[in-house]
């Protein structure tokens, strides 16, 4: 597969729930109160329960993983901001764009993207720079 | 147990919530995991992720890296009783080798930096997952921010 700079990667929309964020604490182990108890939560600068953050970065890997298949889990790299808190019930949409492809002194093609994690608000609740090698460029 | 650069001793099994003794390189978290087929389920999910490349069931299913992540997260999270109203500032991961279910990781922890601004305490730790105790499956760097009082 050819990618070009500024191609868009195939976005995910995804609704988060309660229930979601109960799991992803069981799964995780990340039993915070900020996430899985109403009260603390309530109580909290957010006024309610928020997800876990790294469960809605996992929908970033999602995103890399559809358009770049293996060569994510192999030689994929991350940085990301959480920037604002996800909400039980709020709609995500993850969307990504090549923001460039560099070639290495030993021929290794890397494609850099851009990606974003958006409230159904329009505020971007994560930032992420993301890396990945492409053998078969 | 060798000393780190500041003179301590790095401890393994490290359970403590006197944050402000932390000091770079200290080894914060040490545990053996095992992602099995149920909790990949759990997980999955969780996160709602219908890729592809995960309803290959031939055997050997891939482990998702965020999955690796999130494990790897765990012992931090218990061995640092990190208490509730913490929050996560940021992360990098690096995926290096696939790793596939049911493979035991071990998982490594240590401090980068540890400071404080106004109310909350900055932590940011190492991480570093290994299979099989040799093979590196993927290492990272989490940012939280703890409540000081």
């Amino acid at each position: 597969m050819i990618f070009k700079v500024n191609d868009k990667l195939i976005s995910i929309k995804k609704t988060i729930s309660q229930a979601h964020i109960n799991q992803y604490a069981k799964a995780s182990g990340d039993f915070n109160p900020i996430h899985v108890d109403e009260e603390f939560g309530k109580n909290s600068q957010f006024k309610g329960n928020i997800a876990h953050g790294m469960m809605i970065a996992a929908t970033i890997s999602e995103l890399m993983t559809k358009t770049f298949n293996l060569a994510w889990y192999e030689t994929g790299t991350m940085k990301i901001r959480f920037k604002a808190p996800v909400f039980p019930e709020d709609t995500i949409t993850t969307s990504g764009i090549i923001q460039k492809i560099s070639v290495t002194e030993e021929q290794k093609h890397y494609v850099q993207c851009k990606v974003e994690i958006f409230r159904q608000s329009g505020e971007i609740a994560i930032q992420a720079t993301t890396s990945v090698e492409i053998k078969d460029y | 147990m060798p000393a780190n650069k500041h003179g301590l001793i790095k401890k393994e099994n490290f359970m403590t919530n006197d944050y402000e003794s932390l000091q770079p390189g200290d080894l914060v978290s040490k545990r053996l995991h095992t992602i099995t087929e149920e909790t990949l389920s759990i997980y999955l999910g969780a996160v709602q992720d219908q890729t592809e490349i995960l309803q290959d069931h031939d055997g050997n299913i891939p482990t998702p890296p965020m999955a690796v992540a999130a494990i790897s997260l765990k012992g931090v999270i218990e061995d640092l009783k990190i208490p509730g109203g913490t929050l996560h500032v940021s992360q990098e991961t690096s995926n290096i080798n696939t790793v596939a279910v049911g493979a035991e990781l071990t998982c490594e922890a240590n401090v980068i930096t540890n400071s404080v601004r106004g109310a909350w305490r900055f932590l940011t730790v190492e991480l570093k997952v290994t299979a099989d105790n040799k093979t590196l499956v993927l290492s990272g760097k989490s940012t939280i921010m703890l409540p000081k009082n």
